[in-house]
């Protein structure tokens, strides 16, 4: 069966048209997004794997050599199934740090500008053979199907056509940081397409050919050679070479690590893909065998590579033929696409942009638009180069031969992910020459052979047995060499520092923490610095992306989330110019001070936000390690104790909420900045307890808010091998209260020992006024005096009366804390309240009040009488002192069933509402120290309490004051008592 | 027993598995079923039970990380 080239230029538009039209409805939501991280659409998206060599050229591979053509696809199947340990590293690696492509990965990892652009170099060599095989088995498909000679002119249309499609959809977006969904999707469906296709050619060639399995099995006992053939030349052949070389292209080609990692969405979808990706090899190779054989039991003029064609052709359909040359076309297509897309990113980040950086921009124009428009040049100058690359290939080795050529170019890249993921110890010396012997054993084995066939070239290579080898014997001698060069040279040479860091952070899957801490105080500083090399409105951009992705908010930065800042945005420029270039600009413009021993204070930062943030979840030790980490954290948050530590550099690293009360500094606004940059008096407090010898400051007073603050403070030392990681501990005890009332007992104390002097000077003042008074009265009694000399008797015997009173009272009132043991008696409220008045009145303050004793006469209650002296000395007291002088305090009674209110007023400053709950409490006071002890009340209330009664108090502030006595009146204390 | 107790972690558990399937796909153990007197589906059915191997490690990992 022929067809017209028109018919199937026409399909071939039509079908990269349908494939565009998913891409967009994907991209625009017309198709739910939902479908594009998927993880079956992600699996089949990594089916580009299979290209023309799997759909046509693994026919004429089983041909030539058996079975060994299934190490194509178990090689893979291992590498997925390692995905754990090797797939799920990297891809967290590409995620973290925003690698763009392969090159980019090893440039960071080997933190050398140079091994990006030899990884870059090898692979865009190794590459263009397997993009001519594409074009080749398009235009070889095209032959076949319309006799068409000019194969040259196909293969460009195709070129051009497909070239198109890659620019459309892989740089449809301004930002060239987005996953291209769309993309995704339809390689997805290309897949499928390539699956289907191959599973009905096969279903055709049982059934269609043979007339069943049963008819295939007879074929196969009648012809043993079939089976024979294919199971022979794996025991000769290079099975375990083969399975080596799939490995490390399941990950390492350009359109595979493009896929799987860049365009990744979900990162689990990885889990899926372990499985489900072989899974799809596997069927799209079940078919394998029966068309080989279908093709040779036809005995089909055409090379065994195209039978799954030529046996359609025998249908006598068109379905079948055209279904099969969609099937081929998708194969072809999707791998030009999607390498071009890893290849041009690839050669921006290491070969266009460092050497073309800064762009000169045109007015109007911005970097994203300059980006964009070079990679899609960059495009079709690698669409272009395949295509001479084809044209040149007169005398290639066949389709897979083409293919496994491109595998050991990639093979080469295999120890560097060793070093990458395994062996921190290796560095950039010995991957970039490891790598230069590998590439150069492969260049002059397989790449400049292909010239030389092809005539383009003479060297004596080709001839030469010795280096004339079979491909897989050069993937082996390329890959030890290679590995050999790779070891050694990075045992004797050195690792520097910075290396170092990012191979522990690759090689423990951990947290590049970013070293010193950056010159810039604020974002708008950032935003002027890297405006000067991308422009003011990009990076504006670039640093709201930044915050936008560490959830900073603008007006609460400190200086540790300022370095944080600037390794984020290193992180999302290195997704947009490849991290050589990123680092260039961020370490220029963004400049870090690296002596600034701030390790610590970022550590803790970085970490506990990562890990916050983080989502995977912890398992095992580190799930243990975090809980220990936030359960300390607590304890620390938890503690009476006020604790600040500090790093090196006198950066804070922790503040807890005692502290946070201590001082009135909240933690958000000490953590992470100086203690210089605290207000005073902590600033001078900290930061000259912090550089002092002394580890204790005991009964350190500090005015603050116009009271006395008493702080005990301590100091520790935290000392750690690396100079940056120690740090200071300091805790302060708030000892203000217990001050007070060490003072306020102290006083007491004093008071009560003034109590008992007062007693025994009333004993002692007492026996000599007796006998005054004594002298006196017989004076008057037995002498007939004068007028005047009575009345000087009189005035002596007053005042005695007079000085036995006080005496008395005082007395009395030094005895009023003790329990009373004698029985309580009936007194008049009156006289009770006359006493305290008369004792009050002798103050100087008291002397200048206004007593006014309203109590009725004759009113009694029943009680211990001092005690209640005691009371209304105390209300008067506080009454006086509360009061200026001329004021009035009155006293009031009242009765009330069996009941006596007593009610003493003032007219002084009042109490504030927040006091009128604790001034009954015993040193409780609003007096400075050494004016009150705060006992009085307290000892009014229990006396009262004593009594039977309670007492309350009414005030407002500059209202005066009121004091509430409630007492049972005589007979109900009677009663009470009984 | 869980193939996954405290003493045994991922990596380990997934270093065991690819070395058995490298132990089934490479010689000597591949000459048993990669002879000229075998099935022609045989290797397939080989890979499949690698592929399984694949889908039963994946579900255990996750039923670890859970």
């Amino acid at each position: 069966m022929q067809f017209e080239l028109w018919q199937l230029f026409l399909v071939g538009v039509l079908y990269l048209g349908l494939l565009f039209l998913i891409a967009t409805a994907t991209d625009r939501g017309w198709i739910p997004k939902s479908l594009a991280s998927h993880p079956m659409v992600y699996s089949l998206s990594i089916g580009v794997y299979a290209t023309s060599w799997s759909f046509y050229g693994s026919v004429g591979f089983a041909e030539k050599e058996g079975f060994n053509f299934l190490t194509i696809y178990l090689g893979t199947t291992l590498a997925f199934l390692a995905s754990p340990i090797l797939l799920r590293p990297i891809l967290k690696i590409t995620e973290t740090y925003r690698l763009a492509s392969l090159a980019d990965l090893f440039a960071f990892r080997y933190h050398s500008q140079l091994a990006g652009v030899l990884v870059t170099l090898l692979v865009l060599a190794g590459t263009l053979p397997y993009i001519s095989l594409q074009i080749q088995a398009v235009t070889n498909t095209l032959q076949i199907m319309t006799n068409e000679t000019e194969q040259h002119l196909i293969a460009l249309m195709f070129c051009i056509t497909v070239g198109l499609f890659s620019i459309l959809f892989g740089t449809r977006h301004i930002s060239l940081r987005e996953k291209h969904r769309g993309l995704v999707v339809a390689i997805a469906f290309e897949s499928l397409v390539k699956l289907i296709t191959l599973l009905s050619v096969g279903l055709f060639a049982v059934f269609g050919i043979f007339g069943g399995f049963g008819e295939l099995n007879q074929y196969l006992d009648q012809h043993p050679e079939a089976n024979a053939a294919l199971f022979a030349p794996v025991q000769e052949g290079p099975w375990a070479t083969l399975m080596l070389l799939s490995f490390a292209a399941a990950f390492l080609l350009p359109r595979q690590f493009h896929m799987i990692f860049v365009e990744s969405i979900k990162h689990k979808n990885i889990e899926t893909a372990s499985w489900a990706f072989p899974l799809f090899l596997l069927l799209l190779n079940l078919s394998i065998p029966p068309i080989l054989w279908a093709g040779q039991s036809l005995q089909l003029d055409i090379p065994a590579d195209f039978f799954v064609l030529g046996i359609t052709l025998e249908s006598g359909s068109s379905v079948l033929p055209i279904l099969t040359f969609m099937g081929g076309l998708s194969a072809a297509s999707a791998m030009i696409i999607v390498t071009t897309l890893a290849l041009a990113s690839m050669c921006m980040n290491n070969f266009v942009l460092p050497a073309s950086f800064p762009p000169k921009l045109s007015r109007g124009s911005n970097i994203y638009e300059w980006l964009l428009w070079g990679r899609r040049f960059v495009i079709m100058s690698i669409v272009g180069i395949g295509y001479i690359f084809y044209l040149v290939q007169t005398q290639n080795p066949g389709l897979a031969g083409l293919g496994l050529i491109s595998f050991v170019a990639v093979a080469q890249c295999l120890p560097g992910v060793v070093g990458l993921l395994y062996w921190p110890r290796a560095n950039r010396k010995g991957f970039i020459s490891g790598l230069i012997v590998g590439a150069t054993i492969w260049a002059f084995t397989l790449f400049v052979p292909l010239f030389e066939r092809a005539g383009i070239i003479e060297t004596p290579f080709f001839t030469i047995p010795e280096i004339a080898m079979s491909t897989t014997d050069a993937a082996l001698w390329s890959l030890l060499f290679n590995s050999l060069t790779f070891v050694i040279v990075s045992l004797l040479s050195h690792q520097s520092q910075e290396e170092r860091e990012v191979a522990e952070a690759c090689s423990r899957e951990s947290f590049l923490i970013p070293q010193g801490s950056v010159k810039a105080t604020s974002i708008a500083e950032f935003e002027q610095q890297l405006a000067t090399i991308i422009g003011q409105d990009i990076a504006h951009n670039e640093v709201d992306r930044a915050l936008a992705d560490l959830a900073l908010v603008p007006g609460e930065i400190n200086q540790t989330d300022l370095t944080r800042l600037r390794g984020q945005i290193d992180r999302n420029l290195s997704g947009l110019v490849g991290p050589v270039l990123s680092r260039m600009i961020v370490n220029e413009h963004l400049q870090i001070d690296r002596a600034t021993q701030s390790a610590l204070a970022n550590t803790i930062q970085f970490v506990g936000h990562s890990q916050e943030q983080s989502r995977s979840a912890l398992r095992g030790v580190s799930s243990e390690l975090d809980a220990l980490r936030r359960f300390h954290f607590q304890v620390l948050q938890d503690l009476p104790l006020g604790v600040v530590s500090l790093d090196n550099a006198g950066i804070i690293l922790s503040w807890n909420k005692e502290l946070s009360k201590i001082t009135g500094i909240k933690q958000g606004d000490a953590i992470g900045n100086s203690i210089l940059q605290l207000e005073d008096p902590w600033r001078e407090l900290l930061a000259g307890f912090k550089s002092s010898d002394q580890f204790l400051i005991s009964k350190l007073k500090l005015p603050i808010n116009n009271q006395i603050r008493v702080l005990n403070l301590f100091k520790a030392v935290v000392s750690r091998e690396r100079e940056d990681n120690s740090g200071i501990a300091i805790l302060i005890e708030d000892n203000s209260e217990r001050y007070l009332l060490e003072e306020k007992l102290t006083h007491s104390e004093r008071l009560a020992s003034i109590g008992q002097l007062a007693s025994g000077v009333a004993h002692e003042i007492g026996n000599p006024v007796t006998g005054i008074a004594c002298l006196a009265q017989d004076l008057r009694s037995e002498l007939d005096h004068s007028e005047q000399v009575r009345e000087g008797l009189n005035q002596i015997l007053t005042q005695t009366d007079r000085i036995s009173r006080i005496v008395g009272s005082l007395s009395n009132y030094s005895r009023a804390g003790a329990p009373d043991e004698s029985p309580a008696e009936k007194f008049d409220l009156h006289q009770i309240v006359e006493e305290a008045i008369n004792l009050v009145s002798l103050s100087q303050a008291g002397k200048q009040m206004h007593y006014q004793n309203q109590c009725e006469t004759g009113l009694v209650v029943k009680g211990f009488a001092q005690k209640l002296v005691q009371v209304f000395v105390n209300l008067l007291t506080n009454a006086t002192d509360a009061s200026n002088p001329g004021q009035i305090v009155t006293i009031e009674s009242e009765v009330n069933g069996g009941q006596v209110l007593i009610s003493v007023k003032d007219q002084g400053k009042g109490i504030a509402e927040e006091h009128l709950s604790k001034i009954f409490e015993p040193f409780f006071t609003t007096k400075t120290v050494g004016e009150g002890t705060g006992l009085g009340l307290s000892l009014t209330y229990n006396i009262i309490k004593e009594h039977g009664g309670s007492i309350s108090v009414t005030s407002k502030p500059m209202a005066g004051c009121r004091f509430d006595i409630i007492l049972p009146a005589a007979d109900a204390a009677m009663a009470a008592q009984a | 027993m869980s193939l996954l107790s405290s003493d045994i972690r991922p990596t380990e558990i997934t270093v065991i598995v690819v070395l058995i399937s490298l132990l089934v796909l490479l010689p000597p153990l591949s000459s048993f079923w990669i002879n000229v007197d075998s099935p022609w589906y045989l290797p397939y059915l080989v890979w499949f039970g690698i592929i399984l191997l694949s889908a039963r490690l994946q579900h255990l990992l996750r039923k670890h990380a859970v």
